[in-house]
């Protein structure tokens, strides 16, 4: 009897999008599939011409090439197998357009916007609104004409990369900014539950239920690790919490290599993706709280059981975002003592005593407890550059 | 292979097709394949130049129902100025209340239902020139149109704002100063002006006040620019038409560009914010292309001459000293960089897509 031998398959994915080109190179072997290699190049090139230089430097007999021109659809594919119990959305924010997919229990939802960190992204908001969102809230006293400027040239040179961290910022602020015009539109599609209500939705929500939110697109692009990682990490998982008003407790990670809708185009190949986490950076979770009380007083304990021979006790204030650096090795639960009307979107502190289950990551574990009305604004200036001090970006 | 944006060319010799319309019912006086020079009167039309309402009835006393029965004047009658156009006898026929016409003119309604009659001014007639040296290409007589083939000098601009407009081209200032308010002056009305590296949004008004025709200049606020546009966007119109060269912010019109356009000084163009460009005729022996140029980007070497796109420094320029591959940025991404040496000495590391090859 002949014994077969497992032969490695090779896959070659190209991504199209508006402004990048990207190109993966991946093995499976023995339904493992590696990451071995990656290219890009800036999408005002020819289409043919990246490919050739892609299949000269990849190609080998057998190996199949695949492509993603609709980032959108593959991004639906790559979470709706791995999440399908918990509602998980993918944010994708590009340069000339942007989407939001959303799944949970056989349902999906996409939404597109044609608006992304370049293209549309001042058009789409009138004079006085970008003077709100990007001169006074933009967590710099510079020169408000001259960031404008810049992001409208933007719009002149869309495959322009951000030369220093200040300039990630804008884009980050960009990305936030393009998140709560989603978000104003389409409320539900950031809900983990169906009712919008939080009286509704405690009964919803149980008392384990967890968003998942994986933040992709050029917005979101970091590449490496590297010594403000952490900072940029926090970053955007604040730009999400902020742009969205989030509600709930929200596990959230990061497609830096903007490589999710190609593992997508894998699992239409059947190709067994056993985790997204270990292409994806975990960021963490988010924690907000729902209440009224003024800013200031405190709302109760927060006490994490992260595996240390003492639960973590924080002791959170109105108003504030506290962010915990606990990293991804740390995963636990966290129980509650908080006052009457402070909420987790509805659920109070009894019925959530056992089972939420949070992560560290990247960012670490943030805790939202700013004041909540029905339509909450976005961060002022004030708090942000407090944020961004205390993330280590205040000197940039 | 280092990949970054070229700048197209801003100008270029070309044959444009330049379209005259003229008003309803006007006399067409040349035919296709005819030579015209710029002052040749290509149509003679007559233009209405406003209207003026008269409440007739409230003058006569009469209810706007009765107002037929007073007219003098029916519609389509020409009136002169101070002719009476409606009366009403009172007191037995002793004493008459009169409307008289305000303006010279033809009356073309009577609204019974308020009252009023409505009057156009005399139409105004007006000469068609052709404005350009070249050849009658062709002639719609439905739509009162005559296009002309002509030599051109046309400038592409990054950003534009409004209709199309005509005027004498008037260079200003420098090419990497703002322009002031001070230097706007009377001499500059029906003009194009061409210069400075930035326009705002109040110097722009007094152009307009001055009606200046159309501003080509290197750059101007975005602020300015979006308060401007309005939702209309680009086909927005202000009263006079835009064209920045470089884009948003103070940048620099380019000094080839504007040494360049010194011996355009004085010459009739057409300015279209809407597709920011500026055509010139010209009849000079240059020789025409009629390729377009749409390769956006270009490979960068040792020194190659670069505009910074970065927010620090955007819009200066620089020299390329060293190119480096896959380099690590502190702020998370991995690109190709290139080290460039700006006009002032100092070195900066930035990644090869803020950049844009110029030369």
């Amino acid at each position: 009897m002949e014994t077969q031998t497992a032969a490695a398959q090779t896959y070659i994915v190209t991504v199209f999008a508006d402004t990048v080109y990207r190109a993966f190179l991946f093995i499976t072997l023995h339904d493992n599939l590696e990451l071995v290699d990656a290219m890009t190049a800036p999408g005002f090139i020819e289409q043919e011409l990246f490919t050739e230089s892609v299949r000269t430097r990849w190609y080998k007999p057998g190996a199949k090439e695949l492509t993603v021109t609709n980032r959108k659809i593959f991004n639906l594919e790559s979470i709706k197998d791995v999440f399908p119990e918990q509602k998980a959305i993918v944010v994708d924010i590009g340069t000339k357009s942007s989407s939001i997919v959303s799944y949970k229990e056989g349902l999906f939802s996409i939404k597109e916007e044609d608006a992304g960190i370049a293209k549309g992204l001042l058009s789409v908001l009138d004079v006085p609104i970008i003077r709100h969102t990007f001169g006074d809230i933009l967590p710099f006293d510079d020169d408000k004409a001259a960031v404008l400027d810049y992001l409208a040239e933007k719009e002149l040179y869309p495959e322009r990369y951000p030369s220093t961290m200040r300039e990630r910022v804008i884009d980050i602020f960009a990305a936030r900014t393009l998140i709560h015009l989603f978000a104003q539109k389409n409320p539900r599609l950031f809900s983990i539950t169906r009712s919008l209500d939080k009286k509704l939705a405690k009964h919803e929500m149980g008392t384990s239920s967890t968003g998942i939110a994986i933040l992709t697109g050029e917005a979101y692009l970091d590449h490496f690790s590297h010594p403000l990682k952490n900072a940029t990490a926090a970053l955007t998982a604040f730009s999400f919490l902020d742009g969205a008003s989030l509600r709930g407790v929200w596990h959230v990670y990061q497609d830096g290599e903007g490589i999710l809708s190609t593992l997508g185009r894998l699992r239409k190949e059947k190709v067994v993706i056993d985790s997204l986490t270990r292409f994806i950076t975990q960021l963490g979770t988010v924690i907000n709280l729902d209440h009224s009380v003024e800013d200031g007083k405190e709302l109760g304990v927060l006490r994490f059981d992260l595996g240390y021979q003492l639960p973590q006790e924080v002791h959170i204030r109105a108003g504030d975002i506290v962010r915990l650096p606990f990293n991804s090795e740390h995963t636990g639960t966290v129980t509650m003592e908080l006052l009457k009307d402070v909420s987790i979107f509805g659920v109070t502190d009894s019925h959530m005593a056992e089972n939420v289950e949070v992560l560290g990551g990247a960012a670490g574990i943030i805790v939202d407890a700013r004041k909540r009305t029905e339509s909450m604004s976005i961060a002022t200036q004030p708090q942000l550059k407090h944020w961004l001090q205390d993330i280590g970006l205040g000197d940039i | 292979m280092f990949i970054t944006y070229r700048r197209l060319p801003q100008y270029r010799h070309t044959v444009h097709s330049v379209k005259r319309t003229l008003p309803q019912d006007s006399q067409i006086l040349v035919k296709i394949g005819d030579e015209v020079r710029p002052e040749k009167i290509v149509g003679i039309g007559r233009k209405s130049v406003g209207f003026r309402r008269v409440n007739a009835a409230e003058q006569l006393g009469v209810k706007p129902t009765e107002l037929k029965e007073h007219v003098t004047k029916m519609p389509g009658s020409y009136v002169n100025k101070d002719d009476v156009i409606a009366e009403n006898k009172k007191v037995f026929g002793l004493r008459t209340a009169k409307v008289t016409s305000p303006i010279k003119g033809v009356i073309v309604s009577i609204d019974e239902e308020i009252g009023v009659i409505t009057m156009n001014y005399e139409p105004e007639e007006l000469k068609i020139v052709s404005g350009v040296q070249g050849t009658v290409s062709d002639i719609d007589p439905s739509e009162y149109t005559v296009t002309m083939k002509t030599n051109v000098l046309e400038l592409t601009g990054r950003v534009g704002l409004g209709n199309r407009r005509e005027g004498a081209i008037h260079l200003v200032g420098q090419p990497d100063l703002p322009i002031s308010e001070k230097q706007v002056e009377a001499s500059w009305e029906n003009k194009i002006i061409v210069g400075g590296s930035l326009i705002t949004r109040k110097v722009l008004y007094h152009c307009i006040a001055l009606k200046v025709q159309g501003i080509v200049t290197g750059g101007m606020h975005w602020e300015d620019y979006a308060a401007l546009a309005g939702s209309r966007g680009k086909f927005e119109d202000v009263g006079i038409s835009i064209i920045l060269m470089e884009g948003y912010g103070n940048m620099p019109l380019s000094r080839e560009l504007f040494d360049y356009m010194h011996q355009y000084e004085g010459k009739f163009s057409f300015i279209e914010g809407a597709t920011n460009k500026l055509v010139v005729p010209d009849s000079s022996d240059i020789p025409r292309t009629k390729q377009k140029s749409d390769r956006v980007y270009g490979t960068l070497e040792e020194g190659t001459l670069v505009k910074l796109l970065t927010l620090q420094r955007r819009g200066e320029s620089g020299t390329i000293k060293e190119l480096h591959e896959n380099v690590k940025l502190e702020n998370g991404i991995t690109t190709d960089t290139a080290t460039v040496v700006a006009y002032d000495g100092a070195e900066i590391e930035v990644p090869v897509n803020s950049l844009e090859i110029v030369s």
